[in-house]
């Protein structure tokens, strides 16, 4: 028996078994009937010809139009509500916009409380989102953390503009590293509670701004408080911003050769978030998803000694000597199976009949990971990497009695 | 027009009997066809050949669920004509995603490969199966292995989220897989 000896069973169903998933069906037909198959339709039928061969494309009923029209019109509302709540829940986005024409001010009128946490985000020719889409799509696909909607061609441009942005930025050393310095400061709000007030956004020039807190910047770090390295510092790190740019620019390379010129079609987004922050670490996620047809999620972390200023690894925190990759793996090979004795739909690959070369064996000396607010060590794996990619991001949490305490 | 006046027609040898199932299923076959080929050419031809299929049955079937003789009917031209062009690229893969899903069920082994199938006891199998499993889970299943919806569809369909139907559809695979193992067909 072969795969379509099993599809082709499926004919035999039971009738009504049928019938009832139909029901299903009849409310899909009312939403698609002028939508979604007479436009993949055209769209097939588009790209067959380039003489224009789509016989079906010019043609749109009053009842496509008013369904085209709803459904952008709940696509935009959905968007400026968003666009209200995040500013005003999520601390340092409206600063990312800051020197963005109508954005910030747009960003400025929908902000009601002000950020009291720094945008990690390097910021370099104005300020990037860190948003970057590439391919039209489908609407949807791409409405989805986007202020507007933009024609596959612009997207494209803009992304490659983006990158090329990057990479000349990225070039410069000094020049590069004091621009990201004033950015950064430029988006401070309050970098830690006590260090700058963030002022009235509305009234200083951006420019302006910049210089003042970064003379109270000076002026603080010649008070004498060293060891309490500021947020800003850290952040304002070469290094360290050069690494999160990297990481991003490595992606959407990643992207472009791989999804983007496969399908012609998908977006990617990257967000930065804290994961943690306390009096020794600071530790930020940066997450790329990547929708295609589904989604993906990409994960890496940057940890942050907030003592030192450097950026952590495994190899720093153990030493090069020392064999930590085999207890550490072992470790997590112990909560898989535990996982997978407790929960029979946990699947790890471990122990495979198929595929044994795909089995989990030990972590990489780089692995991701973050340290928690109790500063114990979480080694993190992307969808798929370890177990099927319905089980999404893996972290396991390395008790101390493996690693010992980090400080 | 209800089904039975439509089947009556048939019956009849009345050639309105074609009109009126185009106008009463011509969106519900057109939708599992698309849902196979992915091609308007392929899909119109497909439809062309339901109707003819249906006219050439009936009599002397008179189906009890006209909509699901209709159904099957467009699936099993569908899927023909799909093996035979060959089209995988064209669809964007539904019906090759659905077939690689499907194909978990099966263990890779040389027996299964050479092992002629007993197509009715395979279809019996599937619906002892089906007759165990929740409403839910059942819909979930038709839609994704008979109409050969995308879990975005079907996750839109039901109001519930992608992983959920992804994993409601993989426990029920592995579910199927024991009972056709169990009912030594694999």
């Amino acid at each position: 028996m072969d795969k379509y000896d099993l599809l082709e069973a499926m004919s035999g169903i039971r009738d009504q078994y049928i019938e009832d998933a139909s029901a299903g069906q009849e409310n899909k037909l009312q939403e698609t009937e002028d939508g979604r198959h007479l436009k993949e339709a055209e769209a097939a039928a588009s790209a067959r010809s380039s003489a224009g061969e789509g016989q079906t494309g010019g043609r749109v009923s009053r009842r496509r139009k008013f369904v085209r029209f709803t459904r952008w019109s709940t696509v935009i509302a959905a968007l400026l509500c968003v666009s209200v709540l995040i500013p005003n829940l999520i601390p340092g986005v409206s600063s990312a916009f800051r020197g963005v024409p109508v954005l910030e001010d747009y960003f400025n009128l929908v902000t009601f409380r002000k950020s009291g946490y720094e945008d990690p985000r390097p910021q370099a020719d104005g300020g990037e989102s860190g948003l970057v889409t590439m391919g039209a799509g489908e609407p949807e696909a791409i409405a989805s953390g986007e202020a507007g909607i933009v024609s596959e061609d612009e997207a494209y441009e803009n992304a490659y503009a983006d990158s090329a942005q990057e990479n000349s930025a990225a070039e410069g050393d000094a020049g590069a590293s004091e621009g990201n310095a004033i950015a950064a400061e430029e988006d401070a709000g309050a970098a830690g509670e006590d260090h700058f007030d963030g002022g009235d956004l509305e009234e200083n020039a951006p420019k302006e701004k910049a210089l003042q807190e970064k003379a109270a910047a000076e002026e603080y770090a010649a008070s004498g408080n060293e060891g309490d390295f500021s947020l800003q510092d850290v952040l304002s790190d070469a290094q360290i911003s050069a690494d999160i740019r990297s990481l991003t620019e490595n992606s959407i390379n990643r992207f472009e050769n791989t999804v983007l010129k496969e399908t012609g079609y998908g977006s990617m987004d990257h967000i930065y978030e804290p994961v943690t922050d306390t009096a020794d670490w600071f530790c930020i996620a940066v997450t790329a998803y990547t929708f295609e047809a589904e989604g993906y999620q990409h994960v890496r972390h940057f940890v942050i000694d907030k003592s030192t200023g450097e950026q952590l690894t495994l190899r720093r925190i153990f030493g090069e000597e020392t064999d930590y990759v085999t207890p550490i793996s072992a470790n997590i090979i112990e909560q898989m199976r535990a996982q997978m004795a407790e929960d029979e739909f946990a699947e790890y690959r471990l122990d495979s009949k198929d595929n044994p070369s795909n089995d989990f064996r030990k972590i990489s000396p780089d692995q991701d990971f973050y340290l928690d607010e109790n500063g114990d060590l979480v080694i993190c794996f992307d969808e798929g990497e370890v177990a099927p990619l319905y089980m999404g991001v893996r972290e396991f949490t390395i008790p101390r009695e493996v690693t010992g305490s980090i400080r | 027009m209800e089904d039975t006046k439509i089947i009556d027609l048939f019956w009849e040898r009345d050639e309105k009997a074609i009109q009126e199932t185009v106008a009463a299923y011509g969106r519900y076959c057109r939708t599992i066809a698309f849902n196979i080929l992915g091609v308007e050419e392929d899909v119109q031809e497909c439809l062309n050949d339901t109707w003819l299929g249906a006219w050439n049955s009936i009599p002397p079937a008179r189906p009890s669920c006209l909509s699901a003789f209709l159904g099957k009917i467009t699936r099993n031209l569908a899927i023909s004509r799909y093996r035979a062009s060959h089209a995988r690229k064209r669809t964007g893969d539904r019906l090759s995603e659905s077939l690689d899903e499907l194909g978990e069920c099966i263990p890779v082994s040389s027996d299964n490969v050479s092992q002629t199938v007993d197509r009715h006891a395979l279809e019996d199998a599937i619906n002892q199966y089906l007759d165990t499993v929740s409403d839910k889970q059942r819909n979930l299943f038709v839609r994704r292995y008979f109409y050969m919806d995308s879990v975005a569809e079907i996750a839109q369909m039901y109001g519930l989220g992608q992983s959920d139907v992804k994993v409601t559809l993989m426990r029920m695979r592995r579910s199927l897989q024991k009972v056709l193992e169990k009912e030594g067909l694999m």
